[in-house]
Parts: structure tokens; C-alpha cells; sequence
């Protein structure tokens, strides 16, 4: 027994049918957790086989449009015109009988006349003009993809004699016979996964209750009541077994998604080998009209390797005689021997000429399991993603839950604990933990007396207020972070009308105006806050932002793509500081650590969902419609900011005069040694790193070692996934600790260890520790830093001079952008001197420079304890 | 009905400045100078001159080669009093504009001036620099650069030994000599040079070309290489082709004409076609751009057209691979000339 309880609750008895109602929620979230967890997970599996057959499709139409181009280049080498390529047509129509998935082709003039076609002509208009000239502006041997509703578009260029676009290729392909194999698989990973969810929901529900169960008789026992078994709670001895069971389960998802795309991947397979095959014997059989003999044809290996190159998913081409023997045979690099892979299961054979003679495509007979293999982490990432998307959305039900109140006192139990531990050598702390304590406990009793299945409802409490602010939060992110995968695409194809920009500068202005805006924003809120109802402002930005986002959506010229975004970024920016003003003023200082590091957290959660999100909605619906998305995410931020209860500015804090917070404010901000110590040896560094690892990095030290984006994204997750675990935990412990500054320091240590392991470690793992460790570290600082600089002016002067907390926070996220825009800059100059890894690790030993500045500077000046006001 | 007049008044307003601003479209006059008659080059460069909308008038001036018609050459651009000046051949350019580097006495200095089928520009003195040429002239050069067609040569077959016949007589032979002797330590081959006996009249003799093959053949090139020589690859083409076969020696050769009306073996150069074209497109940068000729690089083509002589592949028994098969236009099977597209 850890405390007692107040003596006015120890009277209080649970109400009647306190069982049944902990058994009613715990089939409620049990149902949720497993319906919603595997339904998303379901979702994210069934997108990624979608995406693996829809690659295997788009492979073979990628070469079909190179090699289109090919034919088209050949000709114009040959001193035929573009007006000429007429001639094609006939090819286009024979290409579209090999693969009939395609609905169109079209050479396309650089004016945009249509110089060959071939299949459904009103398809032409569906290829924007834009999208041409995007192809004709960078003339790359790659294909351009672009997805519309119903339709994929693939699009190739070709290039004259003298070097210059003079057309494009375009390939429109039904999705719908891929998807319908997709449905297909995702529906066989549906029943198959049945038993697997009905297992899993029923041991959730089976923890849940008999954690709760136990949870009450802890309640009871620190209260001197009899303890009497629920008959329905697992025994502890099957405890280990429930949760091996719990963790098995999504494996087993992952297993079964595997098996079930398995038939599918083979007979994509299998269609790209009998293509390939197709068109390697069709190369053969042109030499032979030439004249070339059979047994004179000379380098068929160099014509075999080249295909294999552009078909990396088989694993050999043979030319074989009419006596079957091989003639040639050349394996993929790295795959086992041609005789070996010739023998290979999966075989698709192509006549050549009429003597009997074949080419032969191989897929090894594990390529299947390798493909899919590689698909695991996919999986497993996309069972992280959805229990993520869970936990933010499902958040305000389990507040409101019996369950809570129960998990905030185990919570409690346990930093009372920590907290004992840390005093044997130290004391203070602990009083503060032991009253937490005694709220958690007289909260609990409060929902367990109370009548019917909801907890009361706490109208004093800030709580149920910073779940919305919470779930506001993220959803603003998320609008913005669903648009990460697709935007700068997006915005590179505005035409700039007379303006002579290049494709990088249109798509970077948006993104500066975007992040110059959601800067000066920063200090607009506590003057809108101040002047205004805050819940007001707060659904006026989120108005702001929807529309400004609806406006993106239908934008087709750059500079207003500019203004819209310079609009989304104000919104989003007011949004955030907004929030975080709200935050501010409701909780008490000895949640404030934790209640901003809410904010963090869920800007991280929005991180980790958004991308992979916003690249399936863009592939499956295009980009106008997937910023339509976006927008509905930030209609949604509005309604839930709409239902906030947020009091008004002198009821939160009456200590405070109406005269203070003016713009001079901010002034004092600035003159503030130990404020300004934080932020300039804390947040701009934090942001330097954070900037320098995740933007500049990553992608090109990943690139350097020649790995793929993919994988680049995989390690950038560790950073989001690390803040997300350590976050709360930092948070709480700063809180509960009473300290900031030793927290602050220890993130700045933290990142300088961090990035000085890159160069340490080197390679995918290096970059990947180096990541996570700085997604701690990121974790480790944020939220106390905040905490500090609030702090700081919370018990200061009032007067037209002094600042508040509010406009602390607002600048302290004005200059804290300053690390933002100077890190490219720093990095770039870095990297120039010092070379990429070298340059990680001398911005490590900044960041940790400027920590330990930091603890000099605020040696005995850390701010008043919070912990002298509990909550 | 006031409105309908008012709309139909603005639309005959309308039709009418149309009407004055097509009147009014600029017409160029091109001074079209040729040794010779117009060819494919010269069709390439009118079609693409037509599909840009450019209307010109074009007039024909015939360059005799000969230094005593410079003068007269000279004087009848002028007369043509034409906005632009297109010349074939390097003689006929250093007759119309005269050496960078020489007295510019009566020399076209004043009109832009393009050329085509100029093998070496700056060799030939006609500019310094085919990045920013200084002076009035620009143009196109027809040859392949020499690594790509070693390049060619190599995807057909490896070789560590490479033929040469330099013909004295020709400044371009010693030029390409030297280009391709440079290349012969870095590239790993062994360049097996013959000259050419010059006659006492200083012309070269032709009498000699099958004993020099046959020397080479000897000294064991895996190829012959023939530049763009006019001694071999035009007037001596079928000498020397068929010398060449009789000693199974494969021929490479850097112009068109004689991988399709002699016997080389294969060919990699510049489509006629696309040369002219090429041309057109830094004539329409001069006249309707307005770009000075110093912003209108002289330059090559980057894409070139291999053509495959099959009858003699057949014959010395070595077939194209299949790569080049692929991107060739292929000449001499048997039904005949058959361009595989």
C-alpha cells in the first residue's frame, strides 16, 4: 500500500454493477481497439500489395513506353520528322494486343497534337498539358507516372537527334483489373484474419478486465477494503501466455497478408516474363529477316543482360534451339546460374522465327517469397502507423472511459514509486507524486460510485479540454503532413506564367512562403488570444486553413499557389500557437511540461500517419482530390475546435492585469538573459540538428551509400516513432521532477552523442541509431524547454512591459524557426568543409557546446518549483 | 440589335488587323549557297524553316570552288541583299566568309551566315570557338566526334588494332590522324597508319590504295578507318571498299554515301535530314529570335545514324550484335535495301 486515500472518500462504495460496467467498457475498447487496429492495419496491408501488383503492372508498361520512345528516337536518328512517327501506329495497336490492360497510347508533338494513337482517342484529354510539358522540360529516360480517378498515366519522352524533346509517349492503363486482384487478396487477408481478430479481441478483453479488476482491488486495498476476485479476470498465471498471444497476433496479420498476396505476385510475375520474352524474341526475329543466321547472331547475351537490367524481377534469359538446347543464357547479377535459373519452376517462352527456336524468361522460384519478404517491414510498419492513428483518434473516448481514471492511478503508482526510489538519494518530489496520487485515487473512486457507464463529467478539469486541444493539433498537422508525399510534385507542375522560374524554384516557393508565414504567425497569437475569444481565433485560423486549403486544390498557376499557401501557413501557424496559448492558460505549472509536450506529440503521431496516408490518397485519387483530403482534415480540426470549452482570459488567471502581454512584451522576451539562454542554446541549436539530420541528411547520406528512398523513410521514422515513445515520459518525469534545465541540457548531450555515432557507426545502421537517438534526445528537451521558457514569466512582473507566458512561447517559436531557415545554410557550409559525416558530428558538437553554455548559464536560476502548486 | 451591330462591327475590326498583322508577318530572303544541287540536307532545312511558319523567299547561288569566282560568289550575296546566308561545304564557307583569322577585304562579315557539312569548323579558320563563335557564322558540323565513332566501332567488335589511310593531299586526313593517334594510347589501340604516295602533279594516287590495304590487312587491323576524305570516301569509294573486302578487312567509314553506294561495311554519322533541320533551328534562332550569332553555338548533332551495310557483314562473316541492330538502319539484305524501320 502505497497511500491513503483522503479520509472523505474512504466512505465512498463503488456502485452497483461496477463489474458489468468495467465489463461493458472493456468489450467496447477491446472491440475498438481490435476492429479499428486491424481494420487500419488491413487497409495499409491491402494498399501495400496493391502497390507491389500495381509496380509489377507499371513495370511492364514503363518499358512498353521506353520502348516506344526507343523506336520513336531511333527514327528521328534516321532523319524522319516528328510529323513522321505516324508510322507507329500500327506498333501501338500491336502493343496494346500484348497488354491489353492498356486503354491508350499516344505519341504526342511538342505543340500537343497527336502524331500516332492508338485505343480509346477521348482518353487523350485526360493527360493534363502541364504534365507534357513537364515531360518535354526535363526529358529524362525515366517515366513520368501520374494517377487519375480510373486511370494511370505513364509518359515517357523522346528526344531528336540534336538532343532536344521533340515528343512524349503516353500510356493510359485500366487500374481496375489490378485492384480487383488487390480486392481479391485484401479479402482473403480478411477472412483469413477473422479468427485472428476474434482471438485478439477476446484476449484484450480478458487483459482489460482483469487488469481493471485488479486495478480496483488495488483502490480497495489502499483503502482497507476486502478484495473479492472477479471469476471472469485471467489468472496472473496466464497472464504471459495472453500477451505472447497479443503480440503473435499481428505477426500472424503480416503472415497472412503474405500468403494471401502470394497467387497474385506469381501471376504478375509471370505476365512480365512471357512480355519480356515477347519482346526479346521479337528483337531476334528481326535479325533473322535481316538475314542473320541463327547460329551468327552475336550478341545476344549484351541484348539479354539489358533486359534483365530493365527487368530486375526475373532471373534469366535463354535462347534455346528447336532441339531445346540452350543457345545463350544469361542469369540476372547475383542470381544463381543460368543452367540453374533455366530449370527455374516459373518459365514464359516466346517463339522465335518458325523453326522452333524460343526465348525463354525465368523467374526464380523464390522470388515471390524475397518480394514479399521485403514487404514485411512494410507491414510491420503499417501495424505502427495504424496503432498510432488509433491511439489520437480514439483518445477523447477513452478519457471519457471508466478505464482511465484506473490507468491515470496505476500511472500514479508508479512515478510515486519512481519518485521513492530517486529520494533515497535525494529528497523533495516525492509529496508531490503522493498528492497526484491521492487525485488519481479520488478520481477513481468518483467514476466508480458513480452511477450509469461514463465517468463524471469534470468541469473544472482541463483535461477533457487538452484531449481536444490534442486531437485539434493533430489533425491540423496531418493536414499538412498528408501532403508531404505529393506537394512538391504538386506545386513544381503550376505553370508560372511569364514569369521564367524553373521547376525547383516553382515548387520551392510555396513551401518558403508556407514556412515564412507559419513563423510570423507565431507572434499574431497572443495578441489575437488577448484581443479576442480564443476559441474564436482558434476556429477562425482553422477556417482560414480550410479554405486556403480548398483554394490548393483548385489552384493552376504558381504565384497563387503561393498566396494559398502562404495562407494554409498563417492558418497553421496561428493554429498551433494558438493551442498551445490555450495549453498555457489552462493547465497548472506542474502539468505544463506534459501538457505541451501533448502538442509535440501529436504533431509527431501526425508525422508518423500522414505520409504514408497522403501517398495513398494521391495514388488513388490524384493530387486535386488528395489536397481535397488535407482540407477535410483541417474541417475537421475546425469542428473539433468549435466544441472546446475553453474559459475566459481573467477567469484562467485573474493574478494577471488586463495591461499585460502588449507588444512590448515581446521586448522583454528578448531581454531576458535566462529566456533568451534557453532559446538560443536550446531550440535554435535543437532545430539546427533536427533540420541538418532529417531534411539535408538522410536523404543524401542515404543516397551516397546507394540506398533507396524507401529505406531512407524507414530510418526517418525511427526519429518520429523514438519522440513519440519518450516523449510522454520525459515530459511527466520533468514535471514530476520539478527540473527543466537538466533536461534541456541532457536533449542537447543526447543530440551531439547522437550525431556523432553517423560517423561513429557509418552506414544504414549508423544513420539509423543517429536517428532514433536524436528523436530521443529531441524528446528528452522539448516540452521542458518549453515548460522553462513559460515558466520563466509566469511569475514575473505585470505591466504594459512584461511578458507573459503566452507571448514567451510565441517567441520563443519565432526565433526558434531561426534553426529552421539557417540549417540548410549551415549544413551546405559544412558539408563543403568537412564532408558529409564530419559535418553531422560538428553540428553535434555545437549542439552539445551549446547545452552545456546552457547549464552554465542557468546555474541557480532554474524557475520557481512547479511542484509547490499540485493539480 | 444595337448590340448585334456593335459585335459584328468589332469582329470585321478585329478580322481587319488580323488581317494587316499576317501582312505584316516578316518575310525573309535566304541566299541558299550550294556546289552542287539541293539534296536531302538542304530538304530537311526548308521543311523545318515551313513548319516553323518562317515565310521565305530562298535564292539559289551556285559556289564554283574555284578562287577566282570568290569575288563574284561575294558580290552576288550582296546583290541577293538577304537576310541570312546558307552555305554547304567547308570550301564553299571559306569562300563566302574567308578565314577568322584573314583580311576580311570584300568577305560576307555582315550577314549572319550558317553552315552545314563543315567537318571542323575551327580548323578550318572559320571560327575560334564553336561555343561563342565571334564573328557572322554558324552553323552545324556533319562528322561524328571521333571517340563516339570509336565508340561504334567497339560496340561492333572489340579492336586493338585500327587501320588509317592519310591522304596527304587532305588537311582534314592529317587533322583526324592526329585525333585519332591521340586517342590510341588512352583507348588501348594501335593505330596502323599507311600514307598515301602523292603524284608529281601533288594529287594523291589512287593506284596505290589496294597494296596499302593489303598492308594493313597484313599488319593485322581488326579494322579500317575512312574519314571524311573526298579522295576516299567519294571519288576512290569503291577502290577502296573492295580492296578492303578482298583483304577481309571490315571498314569502318564516318560519311553516308559510302556505306550505301560502295561496299563499307558500316557507318556512323549524321542523318542529312537532321543536319538540315538542325541548321533550320539556328536559322530561326537568328531571324526570328533575334539571338546574335555569338549566342547561337556552332555544334553537332548529339544523336547520330548507324547504317549496316549487310551484304558485306554477310560476306566477311561478321554479323552487327544485336544491340546495334537494334538503333541501325540496315542496307544490302537480300530483298534488297531493307531499313529495319
Amino acid at each position: 500500500m502505497l497511500i491513503e486515500p483522503a479520509p472523505d472518500h474512504q466512505t465512498r462504495k463503488p456502485a452497483p454493477g461496477l463489474r458489468s460496467r468495467l465489463r461493458r467498457q472493456a468489450l467496447v475498447f477491446s472491440a475498438l481497439f481490435c476492429g479499428v487496429l486491424f481494420g487500419l492495419s488491413l487497409l495499409l496491408v491491402g494498399w501495400r500489395v496493391e502497390q507491389m501488383l500495381s509496380g509489377l503492372s507499371q513495370d511492364r508498361t514503363e518499358r512498353a513506353v521506353r520502348q516506344v520512345a526507343d523506336d520513336a528516337e531511333n527514327a528521328l536518328r534516321l532523319g524522319l520528322a516528328t510529323d513522321d512517327l505516324d508510322f507507329l501506329t500500327p506498333r501501338l495497336d500491336a502493343l496494346r494486343a500484348q497488354q491489353p490492360e492498356l486503354r491508350a497510347v499516344f505519341v504526342r508533338a511538342r505543340d500537343g497534337r497527336d502524331i500516332a494513337a492508338s485505343g480509346q482517342s477521348d482518353l487523350r484529354s485526360r493527360i493534363e498539358a502541364r504534365w507534357n510539358t513537364r515531360l518535354l522540360q526535363v526529358a529524362s529516360r525515366s517515366a513520368e507516372v501520374r494517377n487519375v480517378p480510373g486511370l494511370v498515366l505513364t509518359g515517357g519522352t523522346v528526344v531528336d537527334a540534336a538532343g532536344a524533346p521533340a515528343a512524349t509517349v503516353w500510356a493510359a492503363v485500366d487500374p481496375g483489373p489490378v485492384r480487383a486482384e488487390a480486392r481479391d487478396a485484401a479479402l482473403g487477408m480478411v477472412v483469413r484474419a477473422v479468427p485472428l481478430v476474434g482471438l485478439s479481441f477476446g484476449v484484450v478483453y480478458l487483459l482489460l478486465i482483469g487488469w481493471g479488476w485488479q486495478t480496483v482491488g488495488l483502490l480497495r486495498q489502499a483503502r482497507g477494503d476486502a478484495v473479492d476476485a472477479d471469476s471472469r479476470a485471467p489468472s496472473s498465471r496466464l497472464l504471459p501466455l495472453l500477451v505472447a498471444t497479443l503480440a503473435v497476433a499481428p505477426l500472424g496479420l503480416v503472415w497472412i497478408a503474405r500468403e494471401a498476396a502470394r497467387p497474385h505476385v506469381t501471376e504478375q510475375l509471370e505476365t512480365n516474363a512471357r512480355n519480356v520474352a515477347v519482346a526479346g524474341a521479337g528483337r531476334l526475329d528481326q535479325a533473322l529477316t535481316l538475314g542473320v543466321p541463327l547460329t551468327s547472331l552475336v550478341g545476344v547475351d549484351a541484348l539479354f543482360r539489358e533486359r534483365l537490367a530493365a527487368a530486375p524481377e526475373l532471373s534469366s534469359l535463354a535462347l534455346r534451339g528447336a532441339d531445346g538446347a540452350t543457345v545463350v543464357s544469361v542469369a540476372q547479377p547475383g542470381a544463381q546460374a543460368a543452367a540453374d535459373a533455366a530449370e527455374a519452376p516459373h518459365e514464359r517462352a516466346a517463339p522465335v522465327g518458325t523453326g522452333g527456336a524460343q526465348v525463354v524468361a525465368g523467374v526464380p522460384a523464390d522470388f515471390v517469397d524475397r518480394a514479399l519478404g521485403a514487404m514485411l517491414v512494410d507491414l510491420v510498419l503499417a501495424l505502427v502507423i495504424s496503432a498510432v492513428l488509433v491511439r489520437e483518434l480514439t483518445r477523447g473516448l477513452w478519457r471519457g472511459s471508466l478505464l482511465y481514471p484506473l490507468l491515470d492511478y496505476r500511472l500514479a503508482r508508479f512515478w510515486v514509486r519512481a519518485t521513492r526510489w530517486r529520494s533515497r538519494r535525494r529528497t523533495g518530489g516525492a509529496a508531490a507524486e503522493d498528492a497526484t496520487l491521492a487525485a488519481a485515487a479520488e478520481r477513481c473512486d468518483r467514476v466508480l460510485s458513480a452511477d450509469g457507464g461514463r465517468a463524471p463529467r469534470d468541469e473544472g478539469s482541463f483535461g477533457p479540454q487538452l484531449t481536444r486541444l490534442r486531437l485539434a493539433v493533430f489533425l491540423v498537422a496531418l493536414s499538412d503532413e498528408l501532403l508531404r508525399p505529393f506537394f512538391t510534385v504538386f506545386a513544381s507542375e503550376m505553370p508560372a506564367g511569364s514569369w521564367s522560374l524553373s521547376p525547383a524554384l516553382v515548387a520551392g516557393l510555396p513551401v518558403a512562403a508556407f514556412m515564412a508565414t507559419l513563423a510570423l504567425a507565431q507572434p499574431l497569437g497572443p495578441a489575437l488570444a488577448r484581443r479576442f475569444d480564443l476559441r474564436h481565433s482558434l476556429m477562425a485560423a482553422a477556417l482560414l486553413g480550410t479554405a486556403a486549403l480548398v483554394a490548393t486544390a483548385f489552384t493552376r498557376d504558381a504565384l497563387l499557389l503561393v498566396l494559398v499557401r502562404a495562407a494554409s501557413g498563417a492558418a497553421y501557424g496561428l493554429a498551433l500557437i494558438l493551442i498551445q496559448t490555450a495549453i498555457v492558460r489552462g493547465s497548472t505549472a506542474a502539468q505544463r511540461a506534459r501538457s505541451l509536450g501533448e502538442v509535440a506529440a501529436a504533431i509527431v503521431a501526425a508525422g508518423i500517419v500522414g505520409p504514408p496516408f497522403g501517398g495513398m490518397i494521391a495514388g488513388r485519387v490524384g493530387d486535386g482530390l488528395a489536397v481535397l483530403g488535407c482540407a477535410l482534415c483541417m474541417g475537421a480540426a475546425l469542428f473539433t475546435v468549435s466544441r472546446l470549452r475553453l474559459g475566459s482570459r481573467s477567469a484562467e488567471n485573474p493574478a494577471r492585469p488586463a495591461g499585460t502581454g502588449g507588444w512590448r512584451g515581446y521586448a522583454a522576451v528578448l531581454r531576458n538573459p535566462r529566456a533568451m539562454a534557453v532559446i538560443l542554446g536550446s531550440a535554435v541549436p535543437a532545430r539546427l540538428v533536427a533540420v541538418t539530420v532529417l531534411v539535408v541528411v538522410v536523404p543524401l547520406y542515404m543516397r551516397g551509400i546507394d540506398q533507396p528512398a524507401a529505406i531512407a523513410g524507414r530510418v526517418m521514422l525511427l526519429y518520429f516513432l523514438f519522440f513519440a515513445c519518450t516523449a510522454p515520459l520525459m515530459s511527466h518525469w520533468s514535471d514530476a521532477a520539478g527540473r527543466r534545465t537538466p533536461f534541456v541540457v541532457a536533449g542537447c548531450l543526447l543530440a551531439g552523442v547522437a550525431c556523432w555515432l553517423l560517423p561513429a557507426l557509418g552506414g544504414v545502421a549508423g544513420m539509423a541509431v543517429c536517428c532514433a537517438l536524436l528523436g530521443a534526445a529531441q524528446a528528452t528537451q522539448s516540452s521542458p524547454q518549453l515548460a522553462l521558457v513559460t515558466e520563466i514569466f509566469e511569475h514575473g512582473d505585470h505591466g504594459p512591459h512584461a511578458a507573459t507566458p503566452e507571448q514567451a512561447l510565441a517567441a520563443f517559436r519565432l526565433i526558434e524557426r531561426v534553426g529552421s531557415i539557417a540549417a540548410p545554410f549551415a549544413t551546405a557550409l559544412a558539408v563543403a568543409l568537412l564532408g558529409m559525416t564530419s559535418a553531422v558530428a560538428a553540428v553535434g558538437v555545437f549542439v552539445a557546446a551549446a547545452g552545456l553554455l546552457l547549464w552554465l548559464a542557468m546555474r541557480g536560476h532554474e524557475a520557481p518549483n512547479p511542484l509547490g502548486k499540485p493539480t | 440589335m444595337s448590340f448585334l451591330i456593335r459585335l459584328t462591327g468589332a469582329l470585321l475590326l478585329a478580322g481587319t488587323a488580323a488581317g494587316a498583322i499576317a501582312q505584316a508577318a516578316p518575310k525573309f530572303t535566304i541566299a541558299m549557297v550550294l556546289p552542287r544541287d539541293e539534296q536531302n540536307i538542304e530538304a530537311g532545312y526548308r521543311s523545318y524553316l515551313q513548319r516553323a511558319g518562317l515565310d521565305v523567299r530562298y535564292l539559289p547561288i551556285r559556289a564554283t570552288g574555284k578562287a577566282d569566282d570568290t569575288a563574284a560568289l561575294r558580290q552576288q550575296i550582296r546583290d541577293a541583299h538577304p537576310d541570312l546566308v546558307y552555305v554547304w561545304g567547308t570550301p564553299s564557307t571559306l569562300a563566302v566568309v574567308g578565314k577568322i583569322d584573314g583580311p576580311a577585304g570584300d568577305a560576307i562579315r555582315d550577314i549572319p551566315v550558317v553552315f552545314t557539312e563543315v567537318t571542323d569548323p575551327v580548323g578550318a579558320g572559320l571560327i575560334r570557338s564553336p561555343e561563342h563563335p565571334e564573328g557572322n557564322v554558324t552553323g552545324v558540323s556533319h562528322v561524328a566526334p571521333v571517340p563516339v565513332q570509336l565508340n561504334a566501332i567497339r560496340a561492333y567488335r572489340p579492336f586493338r588494332r585500327l587501320g588509317y589511310l592519310h591522304n596527304p593531299a587532305e588537311p582534314n586526313s592529317e587533322l583526324v590522324r592526329q585525333r585519332l593517334q591521340a586517342l590510341a594510347g588512352p583507348q588501348g589501340f594501335e593505330l596502323v597508319n599507311a600514307d598515301i604516295p602523292l603524284k608529281t602533279d601533288g594529287t594523291p594516287d589512287a593506284a596505290a590504295l589496294p597494296g596499302l590495304i593489303d598492308g594493313i590487312a597484313a599488319r593485322k587491323a581488326d579494322f579500317l578507318y575512312i574519314g571524311p576524305s573526298t579522295f576516299l570516301a567519294f571519288s576512290n569509294r569503291e577502290l577502296v571498299t573492295r580492296a578492303a573486302l578482298a583483304a577481309k578487312l571490315p571498314t569502318f567509314c564516318a560519311t553516308e554515301s559510302i556505306v550505301r553506294q560502295a561496299s563499307c561495311m558500316f557507318g556512323l554519322f549524321s542523318n542529312g535530314a537532321n543536319t538540315g533541320r538542325f541548321a533550320a533551328a539556328k536559322t530561326v534562332q537568328l531571324l526570328v529570335d533575334r539571338k546574335p550569332v555569338r549566342q547561337v553555338p556552332a555544334s553537332t548533332l548529339q544523336r547520330f545514324s548507324l547504317l549496316v551495310n549487310m551484304q558485306t557483314a554477310g560476306e566477311l562473316g561478321l554479323y552487327p550484335p544485336m544491340l546495334l541492330l537494334n538503333v541501325a538502319e540496315v542496307i544490302g539484305t537480300a530483298g534488297g535495301a531493307a531499313p529495319t524501320r
